[in-house]
């Protein structure tokens, strides 16, 4: 397939996905605002930590504040990765690809778009913050559904995936990192404040109940760590993302033997035949800056090996 | 001129009052139906209105549904709009048909060779019959195709060649498009349509087939694809992309022929030959289907500022490592001032008189001509020789006298650019309108096809109708409508 | 007079630029005026040769690498005929008329066709010499002074700046003689003065107007010489942007720097510098 339409369908599953996390974030960000578990400002900064985006925030926007991270994350049209930013990404790359995914999926998109268009900070606050993140969680599973459903499961399909699961192992690691070094090093260790923020991050990935499925036992922040780094049933874990891009691409690879692939496949061993108890014990800030800094290289060798950037 | 209506009731099934001096496809000049027209007629008589209403209805639908959709220039913002369909086909006898196709077969042989003389030996130009300054003056005339060999001499593979009638077995051509000839989707889109809205009526009339043209269309081109490329030659269509107003023509053919959509930064230059960015590396591309003006080919030889070619291009052309289609040059023979001398271009080739003649047409670069012109604005048909779209047009018979008057002084700053032609009383045809079925003007595109062994063409064509009253103007750009066109196997 | 030529041109970019692709005009051919006796052309990357619609031998060259330079170099002598003689249109592809055509950089408004017209009465009394009052009227008016105008500048501009260099009294000239209806072409190639260094018109830009009867007759407006004849023909067109002897694109690459030395010279006198600088150095 042609090189541009494989970088417009990877850079649609990547926006998609982002546009998803980062409701995700806001969703959960507001509910431990709301409930005073921290102080409302210190959890708008943390939002803003995940999303290396406090410098940037604090040039144009000043203090952290709930409206004005809000605003900054969901609709602001100069901020690249807000939500309304990514949607029109997402749509712009499948614009271009009418060809290439089947008419439902670009209805769904357009649809979305349409919506978000013109959306105001008031269209959000007369519902709440919570149906707005709840809306582009349900839009973007509808995407995925479309794809998985209504495209042929060939190289586009692949792409897509590949977009999706590089995103949201980048999104993992960042959220992980961040959380784990402010409550696990911050403060002190009250089970109840325990119990609320992790129970936060499980939420905001969508693994409160796996957790409990998985570990029936109290929360803690080790175990969060290995649910989301090592556990191979659940969807946001790193070790699933990097088994998922990894398999996606060796179809893509077609018996050629790609860097790419063997830094994901590498790396995905790691994953395969790790221990948390060693990873926490080397550190794990150190080991998902690794992750983050794995995803780039994945991404720049794909860029590569795929799509010919010349 | 009187416009003929088909009767006073909403039913619409009172006889048709004749209009003068207008042929009407179903009625003909006194309400009698003609006989391609018989079962048709009978359709249109004994179905109720309000299943036409639902069928219209279900029509669009279809339409928006598939997203056959066409930018109007001057629209707000490039919206996107339906092309309004007809669904009453137009029709066409088998015997009218070949007459047809014998004439259009010989203009386009007679073009080809045109343009492959006036790039090499210039013999035409040497005999006298065309003035060497006509052709070596014009802007469209590329110094950059002197005396590169194309394969097969084929310089015009896809030829739009539009066609009016004025009596029964009376067609003229008016007008060439050797460009880059648009509407074939349509003329495929509007069959596919009628045939899921009407499968009885194909059972009732035998109908020619015309879903073929994207694979004879293929064959044609890769027929002409350079020598080394033999075997299985890459064909590529190349487009300007998603803000073009054929847009949707160009990913339509890109895909029922099975070949890549690309534009111009999918592709790029290097060792002799034209290669496309792919995920599995570069592949070599043999033959393209090009819908850029030539202008835009090439920014190292052409113009700088439009980047949606292929830098590096035209080296590869003229070394014969990419065949494109059309050729660098075509419009040239297809300006609205070399149309005049088609006749004798035809003569001088061919050594025949032509099968489908020309409008009679004034040039206004000629003194005697001009004086006509000028004298009877309001009774000509005004046209810009580097126009198209129907904007640089004046309609005398429906123009103010400002207009004409602008008209008057445009001939006279530059005689050279306008030709004229007498209003045509173009055939009608049956057409759905607001007040039910009234008769509308239409014209026919025949898409001509020339590859190394021939050409070929797909019966019928793509019929335009003008949807206002006693309009002329058939241009989808303009607010025309399509229609299916039949050409009945008998 | 054997003429001994070193053009190299030098592209270098603030990021790597990771494809770029030029179309070289820098061979000369030999022709009535002038022989070429030997030619080199050095670069990095993918070399092909192809010739243009203009019957100029030309070149592509393509880096498909990731690069920050790329340095052309031209180089060898030409044997220049003692007179220039008129070009007879049987030594081009193209017929005469074809050069009447305009273009962006060439068109004539207003001001150039009654700039142009002005010298009409006296072109059509005596070609030839209406063509030379034509040059001298247009480098009274304009100036060569380099730095005012620009590779893309038009004959127009260069009018109403009243200043420019060879490209732009070329450009003029062309657009003047188009203007009265004498077909008119701009040629690219090397100019060689007396003052071995003075490297500022070495690469250097004139043009040629065709006189029924006569031919293709050159002027060099800058210099105000018709009749060239120390001048090594390269390549010819409409205008600058058909003749230039690079024109090319790239992706990636940031800002672009442009470094082009030309030194051309009497190849007869500069073996005899050498030489006597050689004798020098062994008495030493």
């Amino acid at each position: 397939m042609l090189s541009r339409t494989a970088e417009n369908l990877y850079w649609m599953g990547r926006y998609m996905e982002r546009a998803e996390n980062m409701a995700r974030i806001l969703d959960v960000s507001q509910r431990l605002a709301v409930q005073g578990h921290a102080t409302a400002q210190s959890e708008w900064s943390a939002v803003l930590a995940i999303l290396y985006a406090e410098d940037v925030y604090a040039d144009t926007h000043g203090e952290a504040t709930e409206e004005g991270v809000t605003r900054f994350l969901t609709l602001d049209r100069n901020n690249p990765s807000s939500i309304w930013s990514c949607i029109r990404a997402a749509r712009e790359n499948a614009r271009s690809l009418r060809a290439s995914i089947s008419v439902e999926m670009w209805e769904s998109l357009n649809t979305t778009w349409l919506a978000i268009r013109d959306m105001t900070h008031e269209d959000i606050q007369a519902k709440s913050l919570r149906e707005f993140c709840e809306w582009v969680k349900e839009r973007s599973h509808l995407f995925r559904g479309m794809a998985h459903g209504t495209m042929l499961h060939d190289a586009g399909f692949a792409f897509i995936r590949l977009g999706t699961f590089l995103e949201r192992a980048d999104n993992t690691a960042r959220l992980l990192d961040t959380k784990y070094q402010v409550l696990a090093y911050g403060g002190e260790s009250d089970s109840a404040a325990t119990y609320y923020e992790w129970g936060s991050v499980l939420r905001s990935v969508g693994a409160f109940r796996a957790y409990h499925q998985v570990y029936h036992d109290v929360i803690t922040p080790e175990r969060v760590a290995e649910l989301l780094v090592l556990r191979p049933e659940m969807p946001r874990s790193l070790r699933f993302c990097f088994d998922k891009v990894t398999e996606n691409l060796a179809t893509l690879a077609e018996g050629r033997s790609l860097e790419c692939e063997r830094l994901s496949g590498e790396f995905g061993a790691r994953l395969r035949y790790g221990r948390m108890e060693r990873i926490l014990g080397d550190g794990l800030h150190a080991f998902l800056k690794e992750v983050l800094d794995r995803v780039a290289d994945i991404g720049l060798q794909i860029s590569r090996d795929f799509l010919m950037t010349v | 001129m009187m416009v003929a209506t088909y009767g006073e009731d909403d039913n619409n099934k009172g006889e048709p009052m004749a209009a003068d001096g207008i042929f009407d496809e179903m009625y003909g000049w006194n309400g009698q139906v003609q006989p391609p027209y018989a079962k048709i007629s009978e359709w249109l008589k004994n179905t109720p209105p309000d299943v036409f209403t639902s069928k219209l209805e279900q029509a669009e639908l279809l339409f928006q549904k598939i997203g056959i959709t066409f930018n109007v220039y001057g629209s707000a913002a490039g919206t996107e709009r339906l092309i309004p369909f007809d669904i009453i086909p137009r029709i066409l006898s088998a015997r009218e048909w070949q007459k047809l196709q014998a004439g259009l077969f010989q203009r386009v042989r007679a073009l080809q060779m045109f343009l492959h003389d006036i790039y090499h030996g210039q013999e035409i130009m040497k005999a006298g019959v065309i003035p060497a300054s006509h052709i070596l003056r014009n802007e469209m005339y590329r110094p950059e195709m002197k005396d590169v060999d194309l394969p097969g001499r084929v310089y015009v593979q896809i030829a739009g060649i539009d066609v009016v009638r004025v009596a029964e077995g009376e067609f003229y051509v008016l007008e060439d498009n050797l460009r880059t000839p648009s509407g074939v989707s349509y003329m495929l889109e509007d069959r596919a349509v009628m045939m899921r809205l009407f499968p009885k009526l194909f059972q009732e009339n035998r109908v020619a087939p015309v879903d073929h043209y994207p694979a004879e269309l293929l064959r044609q081109l890769r027929s002409v694809a350079p020598e080394r490329a033999a075997g299985s030659p890459t064909v590529a269509v190349l487009t300007p992309g998603p803000y073009n107003s054929a847009y949707f023509e160009h990913a339509f053919l890109a895909e029922e022929m099975g070949v890549e959509l690309v534009e111009g930064q999918d592709l790029f230059v290097r060792d002799d030959s034209v290669w496309m960015r792919t995920t599995q590396g570069p592949r070599r591309v043999d033959v393209i289907y090009r819908r850029l003006d030539d202008d835009c080919l090439d920014p190292l030889a052409f113009n700088p500022d439009c980047l949606l070619g292929v830098p590096g291009l035209l080296s590869v052309y003229r070394n014969g490592g990419v065949t494109l289609a059309n050729a660098i040059g075509t419009g040239v023979a297809d300006d609205k001032s070399t149309y005049p001398y088609v006749p004798d271009i035809i003569k001088f080739y061919l050594g025949e008189e032509p099968i489908i003649g020309n409008v009679p047409t004034y040039r206004c670069s000629r003194d005697d001509d001009r004086a006509y012109v000028l004298e009877h604005l309001h009774e000509l048909v005004v046209k810009e020789t580097q126009g198209s779209g129907g904007y640089g047009m004046l309609v005398g018979p429906k123009s103010t006298r400002e207009e004409q008057e602008k008209f008057r002084q445009l001939i006279l700053s530059d005689p050279a650019g306008y030709i004229a032609q007498p209003t045509l009383a173009l055939s009608t045809c049956p057409t759905f309108v607001e007040e039910g079925v009234a008769p509308r003007h239409v014209d026919l595109r025949p898409f001509v096809l020339t590859g190394r062994d021939g050409m070929s063409v797909v019966p019928g064509g793509l019929t335009r109708v003008a949807l206002t009253k006693g309009s002329l103007v058939v241009n989808s750009s303009q607010g025309g409508g399509t229609k299916d066109t039949w050409v009945l196997e008998d | 007079m054997r003429v001994a030529i070193n053009h190299e041109t030098v592209y270098r970019y603030h990021a790597p630029a990771n494809y770029s692709i030029q179309y070289l005009r820098l061979t000369p051919l030999s022709g009535p005026n002038q022989r070429v006796i030997s030619w080199k052309l050095s670069t990095p990357g993918n070399l092909r040769s192809w010739t243009d619609g203009y019957g100029n031998h030309s070149h592509v060259l393509v880096v498909d690498e990731p690069h920050e330079e790329i340095r052309i170099t031209a180089m060898g002598e030409v044997e220049l005929a003692d007179s220039g003689s008129p070009l007879l249109s049987e030594h081009d592809p193209l017929p005469p008329d074809i050069f009447l055509r305009s273009t962006r950089l060439t068109e004539a408004d207003e001001r150039i066709r009654s700039f142009a017209d002005g010298f009409r009465p006296g072109v059509i009394a005596n070609a030839r010499r209406g063509l030379d009052n034509l040059m001298a009227g247009i480098r009274d008016t304009v100036d060569y002074r380099p730095g005012i105008t620009h590779a893309a500048t038009s004959a127009r501009q260069a009018l109403d700046a009243k200043a420019g260099v060879c490209q732009d009294h070329a450009h003029l000239f062309v657009s003047c003689c188009r203007s009265l209806g004498l077909p008119s072409r701009y040629v690219s190639g090397y100019l060689c003065t007396d003052d071995v260094g003075d490297d500022r018109m070495a690469s250097h830009a004139w043009a040629e107007t065709w006189v029924e009867g006569a031919g293709w007759l050159s002027y060099d407006v800058a210099n105000r010489m018709s009749n060239a004849k120390a001048h090594v023909r390269v390549a010819i067109g409409l205008d600058y942007l058909d003749a230039a002897p690079v024109r090319g694109v790239r992706k990636g690459g940031g800002n672009e720097e442009l470094d082009v030395e030309v030194k051309v010279g009497d190849a007869v006198k500069i073996q005899q510098a050498l030489k006597e600088r050689a004798q020098l150095q062994a008495q030493q």
